[in-house]
């Protein structure tokens, strides 16, 4: 089995603006220092409380996106492919399609950080029902198209020696 | 010049404003908390991972509470 995620890029770009905006109280303070605001009284407790709350909504913000990246998930097996899709913090989908059912995989690599990064779309096309399967911006996308390629030859070659289990080339892990 | 007088502003704020702000997001906290708690237990899919982002996660909501706490005892009304 192997669990497959979207790149840390995808993580960094969502989380860049909460970075930025958590120096907004260093700004703010820089500010009152320039307009020689910073001997008014209690500048220095409410300074403490309006950091304090500042940092707070960020982090609990920058938890509830890491929370939806973590929980976004592709996990390929030997005998299917799960896609689990956390929305929002309240909505949540898994489809899945099993791997003889799959007729064309490819991958696309757009861009010079998806490149240089190393990380693409894996689009899956079904004969089934489930319809068109795509791993967005996950790393590494061609190995991860030669472990589906791997599992379906793997399958089918079970298939012909009638259901002799033959071992697996997935080794358990995350992608 | 700030275009309004930051003193009368000031003087709007009370140790008890932030009392009460305080247990607003303290509230805000915990209900969120119990969210990303549940999704985390319910279909974390790697415990010792989990594990390191909920110390993390509550390491840091602590400091951030410390601030505000001592923001609040500092205060001077």
């Amino acid at each position: 089995m192997a669990e497959v995620r979207r790149h840390w890029y995808v993580l960094f770009a969502e989380t860049l603006g909460l970075f930025i905006l958590a120096l907004m109280p260093i700004l703010v303070i820089v500010i009152f220092d320039v307009f020689d605001l910073a001997t008014l009284p209690n500048f220095i407790p409410l300074t403490l409380f309006g950091s304090g709350l500042w940092f707070l909504a960020i982090w609990i913000i920058f938890f509830i996106v890491w929370t939806d990246y973590y929980l976004d998930v592709w996990v390929i097996t030997s005998k299917r492919i799960i896609d689990i899709e956390q929305r929002n913090l309240f909505s949540r989908s898994t489809s899945e399609c099993r791997i003889e059912k799959i007729q064309d995989v490819s991958v696309e690599v757009h861009g010079f950080l998806a490149t240089f990064l190393r990380f693409g779309n894996v689009k899956i096309q079904t004969a089934g029902e489930s319809g068109n399967f795509t791993l967005k911006s996950v790393p590494d996308p061609h190995r991860v198209k030669d472990i589906i390629f791997k599992e379906q030859e793997r399958q089918a070659g079970e298939s012909r020696r009638g259901g002799q289990v033959v071992s697996s080339p997935l080794s358990s892990g995350v992608v | 010049m700030l275009p309004f007088q930051l003193n009368d502003l000031l003087r709007l704020i009370t140790p008890n404003a932030l009392g009460a702000v305080f247990a607003l997001m303290t509230a805000i906290f915990a209900a969120v908390s119990w969210v990303l708690l549940y999704h985390w237990s319910r279909y974390g899919y790697n415990p010792t991972m989990i594990g390191r982002m909920r110390a993390l996660y509550f390491w840091g909501a602590g400091v951030c509470f410390a601030l505000m706490t001592a923001g609040i005892l500092l205060f001077e009304s």
